[in-house]
């Protein structure tokens, strides 16, 4: 995959679509001959910052858009999520205690968990989520898209 | 996803396959919802098949196993693959759940003390 490739997904923010998305980024991490838990983690977390877009940002906005954008940079897969809903209260999310039967609140503690960073960002009405996952170096060597 | 069940003794097996997801745990907690009917109830959640949980999946098992315990019986979970497993581990609910190998092992370690 060279530098500059990028690849952009536009889906209706509805959780049919999110198994897309997924497959796309599994469909890529594949090819670059990463190991099926980096595939699984990065699915993970793209799902859940996905979905939590649904449910709050887009809650009262059900016809939204989600744009998700994929690129390689410095030996790490970097994912953008921008969506035109509400912005994201982080205070208003609760760390969940491990071990207690919680109903909910585990979304955004598996992207942080399984993600080498996740960074929100709230710029022109538009949320921005930023996942960041380092790569094993041996897609360098194969460079299957180049 | 697709959902089969089917009874071991006074024990109810649901077999999942597929993504069990924000878009498909509504599907399951239907059909868990009217399993909850039976006295006391209990249930095997067979995740086999499962291919990719997300929270909501998970939310959506803490929800009915609390259920299941409020009314004396329990919802037992077997045949974990790796990454559905990894999922639990995270979030230390592997401690919280009765996890069996299988799902004979899971419905008959309900017969003595419950049946």
């Amino acid at each position: 995959m060279n530098a500059n490739d990028r690849i952009i997904l536009s889906l209706p923010a509805r959780h049919l679509y999110l198994s897309m998305a997924g497959a796309a980024v599994a469909a890529l991490i594949k090819q670059l001959g990463e190991a099926d838990h980096v595939l699984y983690d990065i699915q993970i977390a793209l799902q859940e910052i996905c979905a939590n877009v649904i449910d709050h940002a887009y809650e009262n906005h059900p016809a939204g858009t989600l744009v998700i954008e994929i690129y390689i940079a410095n030996s790490s897969l970097v994912i953008y999520v921008i969506d035109e809903g509400e912005a994201f209260e982080p205070q208003m999310i609760k760390e969940p205690i491990l071990g207690e039967l919680h109903e909910g609140g585990y979304g955004l503690f598996f992207a942080k968990s399984l993600m080498d960073e996740v960074h929100y960002e709230r710029r022109d009405h538009q949320n921005h989520w930023t996942l960041r996952k380092s790569l094993s170096l041996s897609f360098e060597s194969h460079r299957p898209f180049d | 996803m697709e959902i089969k069940s089917h009874f071991h003794g006074q024990v109810a097996i649901i077999n999942l396959a597929g993504r069990f997801d924000a878009y498909s745990a509504p599907q399951v907690s239907d059909h868990l919802e009217k399993l909850l009917n039976q006295t006391p109830p209990q249930i095997v959640v067979n995740l086999e098949e499962v291919v990719f949980v997300d929270s909501t999946a998970l939310a959506t098992l803490v929800q009915a196993m609390k259920r299941c315990r409020q009314l004396e019986g329990d919802l037992r979970l077997a045949h974990l693959k790796q990454p559905v497993r990894m999922i639990f581990e995270l979030t230390r609910l592997d401690r919280a759940f009765e996890i069996f190998p299988d799902e004979t092992e899971a419905a008959d370690a309900f017969q003595p003390a419950e049946a």
